[in-house]
């Protein structure tokens, strides 16, 4: 399959040697995946840009087995807590393991913009990991309701044991609470902060809240599973957001705030404006998020309607107008670097450490924002890149292993001089700037001739993955 | 009083500058070793190491009301009591917990500031921490923090300087997005360019040519990344060794505290540096004594202890600005923990131009009639301690750009 790719990026540069015309099907490639690459440029073109969307819309129907077989050697992927904790593993260090096919998955599902999607989802509803419970939760709470109605995402996560324990509401009972899943879930994970809540409302959502919790018994097989315990909830009445709950409601009271919430104008705008940054960058155009609202407070919440209307061509013909770029956070880097030169991921301990390298390791995002996702934040931290970028491009037997030697077979046949634009071609073309293709060009050309392919290799690659252009999409 | 004045100070040369010297030993022979970036001297500007605790710490779990009969009520099974404090001023006492600090409040190269906070009264972390960093009190986001707008506004105090704001940090923060001259490193060991010996000038020179013609943002902050990664070669951030007696606690923070040190001493322009102290949100279990939020402070306070004796005589051009973006309710919830509240605490250390040994802000009390909706009233603005610290160490040429909107009120915490 790589080399399918590779001889089908190199043809390409025969042909129009670095040189490209942006389109929405290119800009499509970049910021609905983890990393573009000449496949997936090619697979956009050949259904175009709507007909590729609608094929990532609907995860199911796609074929991923190749990363399935993958996965298939990590057993205890989806696992329940009891059996898993039975089993005699070391949970912590599958904990480690899962965040290193983090990577995996970014790489190589075939279902890119579901994977890109849940990028977005693990920011928005952050758990981070020095629990076991996360990777639990994984697949049967943040993966199966990605890319369908909010809402129930909303009340799976709310209710998870992830992050009741994250936000410490095993802890929140009648007449003992603890207001920190209730100020999130309005602040974090629908209203905003500048949303219509009060203090008030936290404090008396948080009575809302107290009693749900999770099986605390180790022994037996429910162990982990989310639980409403009567004898913890506060049964008094309440008013909360506007709601009168006369106390005898019970768990049917959160259900119906989170009902509430889910669809609310505040909720839709705001988690419309960051999915739309997310994906099209800063500075949406505002036609394109007010349509994805109207879709979003039509369709009730279907995160396929709603990113349907932000992802179609015609959303993207507004994006490419303005020429914005969106600077790539670390983990989005390094899955493009991987997937641009069809290198293998690494094995999840390695992949942790290189991610960890670059400065984003999934799932170690302390407070309960998500990593951030702004230019800013991350464009002052390129140097770790840099380093990376180096190691990467000169194995000399790190973990990560090499495959720069099938980037080499490629390459070693044609002159230094089309080397860049190869490059730029099988890293699916575009996004390396003119001017940085220029520079990356005089330095590979002016190398010694007696200069080693190999080594020669190792400097223009890693320039390449450090150009100031490589760090944008 | 400055007891510390006479540690030796060791000079953060590395085996590069003793070759470069042309010694080979001996601790005589390095003291006396140049440094390739060494500050013009006669510059009045301090370094200022900016330690954020993020998540809203609990100030009254450090300089405790231990007399307050209130504060007792409000915490019965949380409330620290005499048997665990050293008397401060017979209401206040500094917990066991931040032991390590009191010989620095007593030499008075320590002052706190109680009842300190944000005029806004956002109990959100994120919003809390941003109207702090922009220095946004009220009104809609700024686009810059106020270490950027300061370092913007400010000529640089050397003229060696490449970057000139530094968070050891996994991001970087608020307070210094805005400034073509700030960047971010997880950690500064961490800052080099790999690949062979041989080729790093040439591969230096096309990434400074790109990094030329990228437009702003990114382009001048890489450019900063670079100059600056070239400024520290040879600046030993693992093996530096430290002085007698001095051991900066295990894990992150200690060793940001390490590498901001060795920063300083490094002397290569840098005139903000950002640490990070994450996890103060201690809404549950939080053992403000044994537990998790004493063991925090533990080592806030033997961490800044070693920085300040790692200083030696640096610690007269450097201030340490300690704040977090809330404090918490009085009264302990149900989980053995504290909500959001208002207002916390500030530390401000230093060498001699600090006027420690005090506690500063007027107090509110803690009273039903006095407390903020449950929490400490906030007091003290702490742009007070901000402006006056820019003012007064860091020679800022537009305060009223850097702080829009205030008045300055200053308490006095350092000449």
């Amino acid at each position: 399959m790589r080399n399918h790719v590779h001889r089908r990026a190199l043809t390409l540069a025969a042909q129009a040697p670095g040189t490209r015309r942006p389109s929405t099907a290119a800009l499509l490639a970049t910021r609905a995946t983890c990393g573009e690459s000449a496949a997936v440029v090619g697979e956009i073109e050949q259904l175009g840009h709507d007909g590729w969307l609608g094929q990532q819309l609907d995860p199911a129907g796609i074929d991923d087995s190749a990363l399935e077989l993958k996965l298939a050697a990590y057993p205890w992927l989806g696992m329940k807590l009891h059996p898993l904790m039975t089993s005699g593993q070391d949970v912590l260090d599958l904990g480690e393991q899962f965040k290193g096919l983090r990577l995996l998955r970014a790489v190589e599902s075939k279902r890119q913009l579901l994977e890109r999607l849940l990028l977005f989802w693990e920011d928005h509803f952050n758990v981070s990991i020095g629990r076991v419970h996360r990777f639990v939760d994984d697949a049967t709470v943040w993966r199966p309701f990605a890319m369908g109605r909010f809402g129930d995402l909303l009340r799976a996560v709310s209710t998870s044991t992830s992050m009741v324990t994250y936000l410490g509401n095993q802890m929140n009972h009648v007449g003992a609470v603890n207001e920190n899943l209730a100020r999130e879930i309005l602040e974090l994970h629908t209203l905003g902060v500048t949303g219509p809540y009060t203090e008030d409302d936290v404090r008396e959502f948080t009575r809302v809240l107290t009693g749900w919790n999770y099986v605390q018994n180790g022994n037996s097989p429910a162990f982990g599973d989310p639980v409403f315990r009567p004898s913890l909830h506060d049964w008094t009445p309440k008013t909360v957001l506007g709601f009168q709950f006369d106390g005898t409601g019970g768990e049917q009271e959160l259900l119906t705030i989170l009902d509430h919430l889910a669809n609310h104008p505040s909720t839709i705008r705001f988690v419309v404006g960051k999915l739309a940054r997310f994906f099209l960058g800063p500075h949406p155009p505002a036609q394109v998020t007010a349509r994805a609202e109207a879709a979003w407070a039509a369709s009730g919440g279907e995160m396929r309607v709603v990113l349907q209307a932000l992802l179609s061509r015609s959303s993207f013909e507004q994006v490419l107008h303005r020429g914005a770029t969106r600077f790539r956070r670390p983990f989005e880097w390094l899955s493009w670097t991987l997937r641009a030169t069809g290198q293998p991921v690494p094995a999840p301990h390695d992949a942790l450490d290189l991610l960890r390298s670059v400065g984003q390791a999934p799932f170690e995002w302390g407070p309960p924002n998500g990593f951030p996702d702004d230019r800013d934040s991350w464009n002052g931290l390129v140097a770790s890149r840099w380093a990376v970028a180096a190691s990467f491009a000169r194995p000399n037997g790190a973990p990560w292993g090499h495959s720069a030697p099938d980037l080499l077979t490629l390459l070693q046949g044609r002159p230094r001089a089309q080397w860049v634009a190869s490059l730029s071609e099988l890293s699916g073309g575009g996004h390396v700037s003119a001017s940085d293709r220029l520079h990356l060009y005089r330095y590979v050309t002016s190398l010694p001739a007696t200069m080693d392919d190999r080594d020669a290799l190792g400097e223009i690659l890693e320039l390449f993955l450090s150009c100031p252009s490589a760090q944008t999409h | 009083m400055k007891q510390h004045g006479s540690l030796p100070r060791v000079p953060a040369l590395t085996r590069r500058d003793a070759l470069r010297a042309g010694v080979l030993g001996g601790a005589v022979a390095l003291a006396s070793g140049a440094r390739a970036f060494a500050r013009p001297r006669g510059s009045a500007r301090d370094t200022l190491v900016l330690v954020f605790l993020r998540g809203g710490a609990d100030g009254l779990s450090v300089v405790v009301p231990y007399q307050d009969a209130h504060y007792h009520a409000l915490r019965p099974n949380l409330g620290i009591g005499a048997a665990d404090v050293t008397d401060l001023d017979g209401y206040f006492g500094l917990c066991r917990t931040a032991s390590a600090m009191r010989p620095l409040y007593d030499a008075g190269r320590l002052a706190f500031v109680q009842a300190v906070g944000s005029l806004n009264p956002s109990r959100s972390h994120f919003e809390a921490m941003r109207r702090i960093e922009q220095a946004a009190v009220f009104g809609g986001s700024l686009e810059d923090g106020w270490m950027a707008r300061h370092l913007n506004l400010t000529s640089p105090a050397s003229s060696a300087a490449t970057a000139r704001g530094v968070a050891i940090d996994t991001t970087l923060p608020d307070a210094m997005k805005g400034s073509p001259t700030t960047m971010a490193v997880q950690a500064l060991h961490q800052l080099r360019l790999g690949g062979p010996a041989a080729t790093v000038p040439g591969r230096s020179d096309v990434l400074r040519t790109m990094l030329a013609q990228t437009p702003p943002p990114d382009g001048p902050r890489g450019e900063t990344s670079l100059r600056f990664l070239e400024a520290l070669d040879g600046v030993d951030f693992v093996g530096r060794p430290v002085p007698p007696g001095v051991t900066y606690p295990s894990g992150k923070f200690g060793s940001a505290l390490f590498e901001a040190a060795t920063l300083i001493q490094a002397d290569v322009g840098v005139e903000a540096i950002e640490v990070d102290y994450g996890g103060w949100d201690h809404h549950g279990f939080s053992g403000p004594l044994d537990g998790n939020l004493g063991g925090k402070v533990r080592t806030l306070s033997e961490g800044l202890a070693a920085l300040m004796a790692d200083l030696g005589a640096a610690a007269d051009r450097t201030t340490v600005l300690v704040m977090s973006e809330f404090g918490r309710r009085v009264d302990e919830n149900g989980s053995s923990g504290f909500d959001h509240g208002r207002g916390g605490l500030a530390m401000v250390l230093g060498g001699a131009h600090v006027r420690g040994g005090q506690i500063f802000g007027s107090w509110p009390g803690l009273a039903p009639h006095q407390l903020d909706d449950d929490a400490l009233a906030v007091t003290t603005d702490l742009r007070h301690v901000i402006g006056e610290i820019l003012e007064r160490r860091m020679g800022t040429a537009d305060l009223g750009a850097v702080l829009p909107g205030y008045s300055p009120n200053y308490l006095g915490i350092v000449s």
